[in-house]
């Protein structure tokens, strides 16, 4: 009952004109960076944190959380039409749902994508707002053994599952751990790594690390491979389902949408996952799995309708717990402490009003995106025409103007064309970001965490693993770890 | 080969990490010093930098980056978010190295000589390096800075610098 009364609570901060219009503005950018090729999910809402810090934290959260969901949504209309997926995720549309649109029901495949969205969605964010206080009130019991290792395990979760190595992927934590550490001692305020430079006196700037990642890196390693993919677009028609149709998705959306929510709350899980792992399935419980590829409207609605509940789910480890579980995540962890606001536990008693207001914004932001999907699928294919020779440049000025205007020092912008450098080379070998971005957020707690129960242990690091669920947690990091080394190992000998 | 550079870098980051942590304390009578987590992860990273390269010396593993039939494994969809190999000429390596210390000297002009020529000359050598054709980014390039600057100072009341070298600052730049 807290749940639902949270819930309208949400939605009387979210049934603002203003809110109302920046969840409008976040769903169209989002389903913009969804279908432009070259800019991600994370991309779009790298670019507009600073954008947000100049908005009331309510207000900053909805909408980059409407760009997060919008952005699972737009890379459907491309992954349908042209056969090119916008995000990884994506990938899986492409099996059925081009070909359906080659067959003339692009109208469709695009509509049950959209409902399935929606019902996923809308379905995962009533079970998030069910079960977010009683997780968080657990959490809260949770002492700084468990909070410690439980963070090392989303640590290792990210490392093993963003990625193809996980010896890259745990290099990456590592990484993203000893950039925590420049700045001042949090215990005895002693400098750390800063080499003299005061700049580096308060840390990092976490905007740098986004930025340089997700925003213009890509731009910089697009000089080596042009990103202006335009083929040709199937022609939609018959946009409305028919009630067979609607018949025939109801199991996979029903099974897409359990999927996709059991899959998110896990912290780390890539959401590529949920989509193929819905797509199996769907294959393996149909009575015509020869059917599959060639246009099986459940090849689409599945993976489609696990996609957004992925989505909405993953939001609960970071709402309850504060652990970011994918990259785009993490940039929401950093607007919400750009505004002076701690994600975990303790958000829904200090701050219910963006707590709540961002789970009944998820329902709001569903029914939008429903709503504006398909009478915008004109506009957003000819959106794909945009060279990217002028998006490249506008997130080059938006990222640099962006950064300076958060605390108007120039010394940040010299961090982010670092951290650019840094993140093409990178990508270039190959390495995952996310693992690094989620550390660098997780290193100061894991820290403080690691500190207090050797304080509380009086030293002794056996409390790690005397205690039950601290065990646990290191349990399930190392049979992760193990697994997927396994896996890859098993891979590399064909 | 390129694999060998990450390897490098890694070494070369936890050296630097082991440097600049000399003189802080691993332990304090407190528990935990300020030295103990970076030099902690500083080995670590030399230890994880060292099994990557006995990963490469040993595997030598093919990349797949390509997905484009329906029975594809999760393996496959996993590493399809692996960025493409990428072919470097000269001419793309001077773009990016034109690009890249463009976004260095900005950090370091921008107060200098003003939001607007310092943003301008920044979207220019943006559009140009990607390429577009000059005249034409120059004409885009203005048209971008008004609009970013009706979004930041006018919109998001954002303090925009002006130039502080006189003779600009006195054109109101």
């Amino acid at each position: 009952m807290e749940g639902l009364f949270g819930l309208l609570q949400g939605f009387e901060v979210v049934f603002t004109w203003h809110n109302l219009g920046f969840a409008l503005i976040g769903c169209l950018t989002g389903m913009m960076v969804g279908v432009l090729p070259g800019v991600g999910q994370s991309t779009g809402m790298a670019l507009l944190i600073p954008i947000t810090y100049h908005l009331a934290p309510d207000s900053a959260v909805i909408m980059l959380a409407s760009i997060f969901y919008g952005a699972a949504y737009g890379g459907t209309i491309t992954s349908i039409l042209m056969n090119v997926p916008g995000e990884s995720e994506s990938i899986v549309t492409t099996f059925d749902g081009y070909p359906m649109a080659k067959q003339g029901r692009a109208g469709v495949a695009l509509s049950i994508s959209a409902i399935g969205s929606f019902i996923g969605g809308t379905a995962a964010t009533i079970a998030l707002a069910l079960v977010a206080v009683p997780v968080a009130r657990l959490a809260l019991n949770l002492g700084p053994p468990e909070y410690a290792t439980l963070m090392l395990m989303g640590l290792c979760l990210a490392a093993g599952l963003l990625g193809s190595s996980v010896v890259k992927g745990l290099i990456m934590v590592v990484f993203g751990l000893v950039l925590s550490q420049i700045g001042t001692d949090p215990a005895l305020g002693i400098s750390r790594l800063t080499f003299g430079n005061i700049n580096l006196i308060d840390g990092v700037p976490l905007l740098a690390i986004i930025m340089g990642f997700y925003g213009l890196s890509d731009v910089l390693l697009s000089i080596f491979r042009p990103l202006n993919v335009i083929g040709g677009s199937a022609k939609v028609a018959g946009l409305l389902p028919t009630r067979k149709d609607l018949a025939e998705a109801a199991a996979p959306i029903a099974r897409g949408t359990l999927v996709g929510a059991m899959l998110g709350i896990l912290p780390g899980m890539a959401s590529a996952v949920s989509t193929f792992f819905s797509y199996a399935v769907e294959r393996r419980v149909s009575r015509t799995p020869e059917a599959f590829g060639r246009g099986a409207l459940a090849g689409v609605a599945g993976p489609e309708t696990a996609n957004n509940a992925f989505a909405n789910a993953s939001f609960l480890p970071l709402m309850t717990l504060g652990i970011p579980g994918s990259a785009a995540l993490s940039i929401l962890f950093g607007a919400l402490m750009i505004q002076g606001i701690a994600p975990g536990p303790l958000m829904f008693r200090d701050h219910p009003d963006v707590a709540w207001g961002l789970i009944a914004s998820m329902i709001v932001g569903n029914g939008i995106l429903l709503a504006l999907s398909l009478p915008l699928v004109g506009m957003w294919v000819s959106l794909l025409r945009l060279p990217f020779t002028v998006i490249g440049a506008l997130i080059v000025i938006l990222s640099m103007l962006g950064v300076y205007s958060i605390a108007n020092n120039p010394a940040d912008l010299v961090a982010l064309a670092v951290f650019t450098m840094i993140g093409s080379g990178l990508k270039w070998l190959n390495y995952p970001l996310a693992p690094a971005v989620l550390a660098f957020i997780l290193g100061r707690p894991i820290e403080s965490a690691i500190g207090q129960s050797l304080n509380i242990a009086r030293g002794d690091w056996t409390i790690f693993f005397t205690r039950p669920l601290s065990l646990l947690f290191i349990t399930v990091a190392v049979v992760i770890i193990a697994s997927t080394s396994i896996r890859l190992v098993q891979d590399a000998r064909g | 080969m390129k694999e060998w550079f990450g390897v490098a870098f890694w070494l070369a980051i936890a050296t630097v990490a082991l440097v600049g942590s000399q003189g802080l304390a691993i332990t304090t009578r407190f528990g935990l010093g300020p030295g103990f987590f970076i030099r902690g992860l500083s080995f670590v990273l030399i230890g994880l930098a060292l099994v990557q390269g006995l990963t490469i010396l040993f595997e030598g593993r093919g990349r797949k980056t390509v997905i484009d039939a329906a029975d594809a494994s999760l393996g496959d969809i996993l590493d399809a978010e692996d960025e493409p190999e990428i072919e470097a000429s000269t001419r793309t390596i001077l773009r990016f190295s034109a690009l890249a210390a463009s976004l260095f000297i900005y950090g370091f002009i921008i107060e200098q000589i003003g939001f607007v020529l310092s943003t301008v000359a920044l979207c220019w050598v943006a559009m140009v390096v990607l390429g577009r054709p000059p005249l034409r980014s120059l004409v885009e390039a203005g048209i971008a800075i008004v609009a970013t600057r009706i979004l930041f100072a006018d919109l998001l009341g954002v303090l925009l610098p002006t130039a502080r070298i006189p003779f600009l600052a006195s054109m109101g730049l």
